[in-house]
């Protein structure tokens, strides 16, 4: 399980890449790579016509690699083997956009929503990187907190962003989403991280303005499990995080009106954001993350084979 | 086998068990919140009535109420009463004295309907099992009633009780209260003092064992103006023609305010004299009334003040009778000696105590029917008595008369030895050159025990130059020899009366006796012991127990041998009981109150003795003690401790047992302890958990 271990902290980051998470994440990259667009590389379409020819980075030549894209003067120089990449094999932008509003700073175990959707960030992130997609990130909550244009050479600069993420205040989508939508210039898979904690009528009209250019929409929705289950034990009254409120409660009568309007709210999104040509993937921050991850890619398997 | 509580009392601690219940309550409204990420669904949810006073973990609760129960049944202490009763406790019952404080002092205002007021208040408060016992105190003891559980009787008689004459001692008081309740087995045993706690009443500490408690009552003491007569002197002088006397009347302002008053003197119910007086704060004063002449043989005197706050200290009642004066012969020869009797004369006439009425007479013309009048005859060198003359007097001696014989050179003739003691011997022992001297006086006898060693030595410093010799018969007592072991003072018993004789003269013919500084006090002590002469009071104080016999030779005078040959009762006329009649055998009569007793003889009637009694005066004082200083000082007395602890030990294994029941639940309420601590930790562990979890 994600929650069971503290990641390592050797690097900025790092944490947030856990390497067992990430050795299945592996296993299932295998699976997913012919499926997933956009996600691992020579397979997804491209999004854009036409490729860039600028020199990235060199990498140490692996397996399966082309052997025309083996720099040879590199080679004799060194004598070891290097594969030139270029920006033009990147040919998709990843947008991660991260709601760090108070509500995502909650959760019952170890780790709480915001932590969680960091992990999930982070994994993408990586994930795309090795896609040489160009990854951007953008946090809000009723504003937009920072923005990191998508690139190839952001991976570490996400990270250290995501490690420097804090919850902020009341949360908003419609503004902030609407002014990601104005920025958004070219083609993106676009992924948005949230509670959702707003009525499924206008988080569609927040997030549909990040529908238009073709850009591939998917949205995790995060929740703690006592938020499933309002199991409160004896507390007779909560307070809002975002805005101090205080309401008393009887948590145990409440309970099952809870649960009942909870799922009410996810099937909506679901049909809702289904009916956009939206993904979405609910995740309980108690489950682990490659479950999720693994749900997400076979989701994106069964679309790509619909469409 | 039933089951019993040794302090049921404790039983109403049950309310308690609401306590746990309303913890519980209080617990859940004082619940924290938490924090949630959003309040969006909750809105949404329909307010209900929220059943915030709802009670959780049953269990806890049962257990917390039930551990209450029990700790609440152990401290009233549940046993088990057995049929054999061998298990039998010691009921929670409480025995209680209430020492009621009826001295005179609680006449002033409404002090004794107080008193009876707390005591009645003692009484209905009671519980049925308890017992009360009552004491009236004043300067002895009265149980009126022994412990009873009977409220109604004891009411009864507490109303029946008035307030008395005699000051207040409650030091004795509460011992006696506390040997009351020395036989008790009552869990509780206290004494109640009701009283105006004056600070005269306390002369010493009352020990008492300690197991018994003391509370005080006092009564609200009303600060009242208050004057009293707290002595009266009489002093008598003899006058040729008339006896006279004086009074000396002590009187007392209490108050702390000058008093105007007036005193009066009356006498044999006729007022003499009346006089206002000043009397300055806090002060006392004396005021005298001279030559009051007496003119009957018993004189009934009261000196009165106005009446004030407290009556009965305002009155003194006295008696002076000129009884007092002993009728005393003297007979001589029919031709004495020039100034045979003058030195005898002259000793008795200085005498006081008893002083002495005295008439000479020759021996020839006393008559053996004279005798009856006087107390003691001196024949002083006379010639024998012989015949009926003999008898009379021996007679006049066996009825209680005294007798003093002296010989000298008239006395020749045949010796009446059933009269005097004594046999005669060889004759008259005469020196010149060295006289004798009477030294060796008998050491126990009372003549030589209350001259005292000084006027022993004194006397036998006297030159005695002829003494007739006499040798002391079988029934005959030498009070004092001569340095050359002859007889200088025989005494013989002779039934009621005694005879002493001098075997030498009473005047300077034979000797210096009577040139002696030591004579007077020989003479008047030898009389007073042949006549037996007790000083007549003239006051006595209320509650004195008083022998009226003893005074009865000494106020009939005269009369002296018909009084002790009468014979019947003794009726006692008193001031307000009126006629009692006490044995003469046992002729005690206590002066129960103020006023004059009078004492008759049934047969012969007419002999007659009048006793005057006073209240103590220092009861009149209203100055209070420390209460709370009093009941601390009542320590338990070393021996009663001891006492107690015996007790104590012998009733130790019984109550052991009987404690065994407690023991056992206190066992469960531990282990029930232990449960309930485990399992609130093992909730809140868990609730904690829960609401970080929330937070």
């Amino acid at each position: 399980m994600l929650t069971g271990r503290q990641p390592q902290a050797q690097l900025p980051g790092q944490r947030f890449i856990d390497p067992e998470v990430l050795t299945r994440i592996d296993n299932l990259e295998l699976i997913a790579r012919g499926v997933v667009d956009g996600f691992i590389s020579g397979l997804h379409r491209s999004p854009m016509l036409g490729m860039s020819v600028d020199f990235a980075e060199h990498r140490a030549y692996m397996s399966g690699d082309d052997v025309r894209r083996i720099d040879w003067r590199l080679f004799a120089r060194t004598d070891r083997l290097y594969v030139k990449e270029f920006e033009a094999d990147t040919n998709a932008n990843l947008h991660l956009l991260l709601d760090v509003s108070r509500s995502m700073d909650y959760g019952s175990g170890v780790v709480t929503k915001l932590e969680y959707a960091k992990f999930l960030a982070a994994s993408l992130a990586y994930l795309s990187r090795r896609q040489r997609d160009r990854i951007g990130l953008i946090t809000f909550d009723s504003e937009i907190i920072e923005t990191i244009p998508p690139s190839i050479k952001h991976f570490n600069t996400v990270l250290h962003a995501l490690d420097r993420v804090c919850a902020g205040g009341a949360g908003n989508y419609h503004e902030p989403l609407a002014k990601i939508a104005l920025n958004l210039r070219r083609r993106s898979v676009v992924v948005l991280i949230s509670d959702l904690y707003d009525t499924p009528e206008r988080l569609l009209s927040a997030i549909g303005q990040l529908r238009h250019r073709g850009n591939d929409l998917i949205v995790f929705h995060l929740l703690d499990p006592l938020e499933l289950s309002l199991e409160l034990g004896d507390v007779s009254s909560v307070e809002d995080l975002e805005s101090g409120v205080n309401l008393p409660i009887a948590a145990a009568q409440y309970r099952d009106s809870y649960r009942q309007l909870i799922r009410d709210h996810q099937a909506e999104l679901e049909r809702r954001l289904g009916a956009n040509q939206i993904d979405y993937i609910f995740a309980d921050i108690s489950q682990p993350l490659d479950n999720i991850l693994f749900r997400y890619l076979s989701d994106r398997e069964r679309q790509n084979r619909t469409r | 086998m039933g089951l019993s509580w040794i302090n049921p009392l404790y039983l109403s601690g049950l309310l308690l068990l609401a306590l746990p219940v309303l913890i519980h309550l209080v617990q859940k409204q004082h619940s924290q919140g938490a924090r949630f990420p959003s309040l969006m669904f909750l809105k949404q949810i329909p307010q209900r009535e929220k059943r915030r006073l709802e009670i959780r973990h049953w269990l806890l609760l049962a257990l917390r109420c039930l551990l209450l129960l029990l700790i609440i049944l152990a401290f009233a202490r549940p046993f088990f009463n057995t049929p054999s009763g061998a298990v039998g406790l010691k009921p929670e019952r409480q025995d209680s004295i209430i020492v009621l404080d009826r001295s005179y002092s609680m006449r002033i205002a409404d002090h004794w309907q107080q008193a009876l007021d707390k005591a009645l208040q003692l009484v209905n408060r009671k519980q049925a099992r308890d017992r009360i016992g009552i004491i009236l105190i004043d300067d002895e003891t009265e149980i009126i009633s022994d412990l009873t559980t009977r409220a109604a009787d004891l009411r009864v008689v507490l109303r029946n009780q008035t307030p008395g004459f005699k000051a207040t001692r409650l030091p004795l008081a509460i011992e006696q209260a506390a040997r009351l309740l020395a036989g008790s087995n009552a869990s509780r045993k206290q004494i109640y003092v009701v009283s105006d706690f004056q600070a005269s009443a306390v002369s010493a500490v009352a020990r008492i064992t300690e197991d018994i408690e003391v509370t005080a009552l006092p009564v609200e003491v009303t600060r009242a103006a208050n004057a009293s007569i707290t002595s009266v002197d009489i002093e008598a002088s003899s006058r040729a023609a008339s006896e006279e006397f004086s009074l000396s009347v002590e009187i007392m302002n209490r108050a702390t305010i000058p008093l105007e008053q007036e005193v009066s003197l009356r006498l044999d119910g006729r007022e003499l004299s009346r006089r206002k007086l000043r009397l300055a704060p806090r002060s006392t004063m004396t005021e005298t009334f001279d030559r009051l002449s007496v003119s009957d043989d018993l004189l009934r005197g009261i000196v009165s003040l106005a009446d004030d706050a407290l009556i009965l200290d305002n009155q003194h009642f006295f008696v002076y009778s000129s009884k007092q004066q002993v009728p005393l012969l003297i007979v001589e020869a029919t031709a004495p000696r020039a100034n045979q009797s003058v030195f005898l004369h002259n000793a008795l006439g200085l005498s006081r105590n008893p002083s002495f009425r005295v008439e000479r007479m020759a021996i020839t013309t006393l008559k053996p029917e004279d005798l009856k009048s006087w107390a003691v005859i001196i024949m002083n060198d006379v010639s024998m008595p012989t015949g009926v003359l003999a008898d009379a007097l021996a007679d006049f001696v066996a009825a209680g008369g005294g007798l003093l014989f002296a010989t000298g050179t008239a006395a020749q003739q045949s010796w009446p030895t059933a009269l005097l003691p004594g046999i005669p011997g060889s004759g008259i022992e005469a020196r010149r050159a060295n006289a004798f001297n009477m030294t060796d006086f008998e050491s126990d006898h009372p003549l030589s025990t209350n001259l005292g060693v000084r006027n022993t030595i004194d006397l036998s410093l006297a030159r005695v130059f002829k003494y007739r010799e006499l040798q002391p018969g079988a029934d005959d007592r030498v009070v004092a020899r001569y340095n050359d072991g002859g007889a200088a003072l025989l005494e013989r018993q002779i039934g009621l009366g005694r005879v002493l004789l001098l075997t030498t003269t009473l005047d300077t013919h034979w000797n210096d006796i009577v040139l002696q500084p030591a004579f007077l006090p020989f003479l008047h002590q030898s009389l007073r012991y042949l006549t037996a002469f007790e000083t007549y009071p003239n006051q006595s104080a209320v509650g004195s127990i008083t022998d009226v016999m003893r005074y009865a030779r000494a106020l009939a005078g005269a009369d002296a041998i018909v009084a002790t040959r009468a014979k019947g009762p003794l009726i006692v006329e008193s001031p307000e009981a009126g006629e009692i009649r006490i044995s003469r055998q046992s002729p005690l009569l206590t002066l129960a109150q103020p006023g004059f007793y009078q004492v008759h003889h049934t047969t012969p009637p007419g002999v007659e003795i009048t006793l005057a009694a006073n209240v103590d005066p220092h009861e009149a004082n209203q100055e209070m003690l420390d209460v709370t200083q009093f009941v601390e000082e009542i320590r338990t007395s070393a021996d009663s401790a001891a006492t107690g602890k015996t007790l104590n030990r012998r009733q130790a294994a019984e109550y052991e047992q009987q404690q065994r029941l407690a023991y056992a639940i206190l066992l469960v309420v531990l282990a029930l302890t232990l449960i309930e601590a485990l399992s609130a930790n093992w909730i809140g562990i868990r609730q904690s958990m829960r609401t970080r979890g929330a937070s």
